[in-house]
């Protein structure tokens, strides 16, 4: 464009030349002379040139200012009318700018990690019955690793509760073991200090841990010298070898400390023991697919040499950002979506505005139009003054977007890659390009409306007071409007209507004056079963006698905490008893949810007890409850009550009597329907976290103090968490 | 020729003189300096660097139209003709100039 307009002034300005230098030929001054003459009259030929390039480009930036003046003389001739329609798009901009900066930062980002496109994260399944055993042994890991050729490094982790006794008074702290090769799967170098070495690695090594960088700043003081000196974790003490980075808030943000697992040692040769979410780093180049190919082999390879234990197992691989973002993605798209229509909404309600006022506006166009502005011109002059509206907007929607965004933070911690989320250019270049459109979706249909070629004429025989109402665009916006708003309020509406369904669902235990806490164990008191149960109990007599509190129970997962302990069961008495003849289910393996739960604690949660006997202390610890959905699909029409069960693995060797059947308890989540459970009577804990449940006869502020000083003083060196 | 009697053109007065020497029918810059030069006896010449880009501001405003077409001698050059409005404005700054030179000869005659 500005070539070809460059290319002819050259050829007018060359043709010029040409002329003068035939003239004088024809004067009779020969040919050399008559061109160095002419050269001499034209001037400087470069600076013509520029002379008349300045032309068009003063042209431009003069019509461009003119715009500019008019759109600011439009906003001070209606200040009203101009702050509507930049608090409208200002709003409308900011929303959208606030969720894009969401969906920016955890869906569209890469992970931040040098090549995070090459982390992945591996699932196992388990090919007979439904249950996901993700959770792999650390035979598996190592034989993964040896054994595949895609991969960088494969590498696990397991997180547990540890305390930490170095401080003031006993922390609790989430310890992450991991396995080897866990930092360099990162592709990270600790910011102080160094990585574990082969030896720390190794079973008897030193103990070493690396601490995050959070735990870094609030109990180590942020102190460089650190790094070498022990800290003591459980009982244990423990060398800080490193500090972690601060943005590694991966794979679970909170994490403490980490240990390194030694896949020697002797309780790690069991394939059974499995206690590893595992993550891997694809070697450079090689796609996802093609790595599961390869792993399907190395699984299968491994099923036919283990057929006992790896006979059935499967592997997944997927990306490690859709696995971490998961289900958020889809409401973040869907928040866009909301948002979107919103601006939608408020562009069509902006047009319409400017339709009626460019129809008031038709006696100035015309005269414009008479006096021959063309209509491009007048065009660009009504979007000039829509864009100046649309930049306050989107300036005035950044500060609205950087506040919601914090907002967001604040509101949705459990978000994933949240902390990333920051207001940054790309978010300001996407506003900007948010008012561009709005100038255009508000502003072209006005502008092309209100200039048409029958404006002029209509300026001769109508009257200058005529606005018509009978524009039919305006009712067409008006429309597009009203539907608009109408499907977001809809949707709004089931949302709504979804969450009161929710609301009443019965969750099948109460949650009024019901405190839950944590407190930690660590695996060594698992050696001594009775003395465990002895302290478990011993918390809990002390919970009871906190003035006030009604029952306390302790268990190893409390309702609406999503971790899961599906196990397998048989039946014994199941083909030999009276129901023998719907031997569909007989003796064949079962899978049902599993949790571990002390005397008290259907008193505590208020569920109700429907057969049979609660739990209480001196029962074996084979004797169970099972919910009214494990009974009816198990045991329908009879009682199960006095029926057996048996574990696979099992717990030793004999099978335990089921002594009550209790009411389904949606502990998933409201959402989830209950699926069949069943309760292990026991005061121990069969993991190193353990929650207490307390009933308070009223509802009071949560007066952890009494109760962490009650669980402090039956123990000490040991941290407890509300 | 004399050089000496070459005078400036008053701020304006060249972009009315293009639009007369245009208004006798379409013309190319060359053929527009060589027609004010022999039109005014030589008094006025028009700088290259004056009257190319005086052209093209004419033609941003809408006064002129330009076209590309074949000269006397057979060659392409760009040919500008006069517009509507610049047709107005013909006839609005040749009242002005009327009525400035009018008032100007007045004054220089009773001053005399």
């Amino acid at each position: 464009m500005r070539n070809a307009k460059n290319e002819e002034i050259d050829r007018e300005l060359a043709f010029h030349l040409d002329e003068a230098v035939r003239a004088k030929i024809a004067q009779g001054i020969p040919a050399a002379e008559a061109r160095r003459q002419a050269l001499v009259e034209f001037g400087g030929r470069e600076q013509v040139k520029q002379t008349v390039r300045e032309v068009h480009l003063s042209r431009l930036l003069e019509s461009l200012r003119a715009n500019l003046l008019s759109a600011f003389r439009f906003i001070r001739r209606s200040p009203s009318f101009a702050a509507t329609i930049i608090l409208t798009l200002a709003l409308g901009i900011g929303a959208n700018s606030a969720v894009f900066s969401a969906i920016d930062a955890i869906v569209l980002r890469p992970l931040p990690f040098p090549h995070g496109d090459e982390l992945v994260r591996i699932h196992q399944r388990n090919r007979k019955g439904k249950a996901i055993e993700d959770l792999v042994s650390t035979q598996r890991v190592e034989d993964w690793n040896r054994l595949n050729r895609s991969f960088q490094v494969i590498s696990g982790y397991s997180i547990g509760d540890v305390t930490y006794t170095s401080g003031a008074l006993p922390e609790k702290l989430t310890l992450a073991l991991v396995e080897p090769g866990f930092l360099r799967l990162w592709g990270l170098a600790p910011a102080l200090g160094r990585d574990f070495s082969a030896g720390e690695e190794k079973f008897g090594g030193p103990n070493a841990v690396i601490v995050s960088h959070r735990f870094w700043q609030s109990q180590l003081h942020a102190d460089p010298s650190v790094i070498g000196k022990a800290i003591h974790l459980s009982g244990l003490a423990c060398t800080v070898v490193g500090v972690l980075p601060e943005n590694l808030r991966y794979p679970e943000r909170d994490i403490d400390v980490w240990e390194p697992n030694a896949p020697d040692a002797p309780y790690a040769q069991n394939r059974d023991a499995a206690w590893f979410y595992v993550l891997g780093r694809l070697r450079t180049g090689v796609t996802i697919s093609q790595a599961q190919a390869d792993l399907d082999a190395v699984q299968n390879a491994l099923g036919k040499q283990y057929p006992q234990s790896d006979g059935s197992l499967t592997v997944t691989v997927q990306p490690l950002k859709s696995a971490l973002i998961g289900a958020a993605k889809k409401s973040l798209w869907l928040f866009y979506g909301a948002v979107s229509l919103l601006l939608i909404i408020a562009c069509t309600n902006i047009a319409a505005l400017l339709m009626a006022r460019t129809a008031e506006r038709e006696h100035e166009i015309s005269i414009r139009t008479t006096l021959g502005a063309s209509r491009a011109a007048i065009v660009g002059q009504l979007l000039t003054e829509v864009f100046v509206l649309a930049l306050a907007g989107s300036l005035l929607g950044l500060f609205i977007a950087a506040g919601a965004s914090r907002l967001l933070g604040l509101l949705s911690q459990d978000l994933p890659r949240i902390e990333e989320v920051t207001l940054n250019w790309q978010i300001v270049a996407y506003s900007l390009g948010c008012a561009l459109a709005a100038t255009l979706a508000c502003g072209l249909l006005p502008a092309l409306r209100g200039t048409r070629r029958d404006l002029s004429q209509s300026l001769a025989h109508a009257g200058r007071t005529q606005v018509s109402g009978r524009n039919p665009w305006q009712w067409i916006l008006v429309g597009v409007q009203v539907s608009l708003a109408v499907a977001l309020l809809i949707a709004s509406g089931l949302l709504l209507r979804s969450f009161q369904a929710l609301g009443r669902v019965d969750p099948g235990f109460s949650r009024d004056h019901v405190l839950t806490l944590r407190i930690s164990g660590g695996w060594g008191e698992t050696v001594d079963l009775g003395k465990l149960t002895q302290r478990v109990d011993r918390d809990l007599n002390g919970l009871r006698s906190v003035p006030g509190v009604e029952a306390a129970a302790s268990t190893v997962t409390i309702p609406g905490n999503s971790e899961l302990y599906p196990i397998e069961l048989k039946l014994p008495d199941r083909a030999s008893g009276p129901l023998a003849d719907t031997s569909s289910v007989s003796s064949e393996k079962i899978f049902a949810d599993s949790r571990v739960v002390s005397a008290g604690y259907l008193s505590t949660l208020h569920i109700p007890l429907l057969q049979g006997e609660d739990c209480r202390s001196g029962l074996p610890y084979n004797t169970f409850l099972v919910n009214r959905s494990f009974a009816g699909k198990y045991f329908p029409g009879t009682s199960a009550v006095g029926h057996h069960l048996q574990s696979i693995p099992s717990v030793d060797g004999k099978p335990g009597a089921i002594v009550g059947v209790i009411g389904d308890v949606r502990e998933e989540g409201l959402e989830t329907p209950p699926q069949p459970a069943i309760y292990w009577c026991a005061a121990r804990p069969i993991l190193t976290r353990t929650f207490l449940c307390e009933r308070t006869a009223t509802r009071r502020p949560w007066r952890k103090p009494s109760v962490a000083k009650s669980a402090r003083s039956s123990r000490r060196g040991r941290s407890s968490a509300s | 020729m004399s050089p000496a009697a070459k005078t400036d053109l008053l701020q304006g007065t060249l972009d009315m003189l293009i639009l007369k020497i245009v208004a006798l029918g379409p013309v190319h810059g060359y053929g527009i300096s060589q027609r004010i030069q022999q039109i005014s006896n030589d008094v006025l010449q028009v700088q290259q660097g004056s009257l190319y880009p005086a052209l093209h501001r004419l033609e941003k405003r809408g006064w002129l139209a330009a076209e590309w077409g074949e000269s006397e001698n057979g060659r392409q050059a760009k040919f500008y003709k006069l517009s509507p409005m610049g047709k107005k404005q013909l006839a609005t700054e040749e009242a002005t100039w009327n009525r400035l030179s009018e008032a100007v000869a007045l004054v220089m005659q009773t001053a005399r």
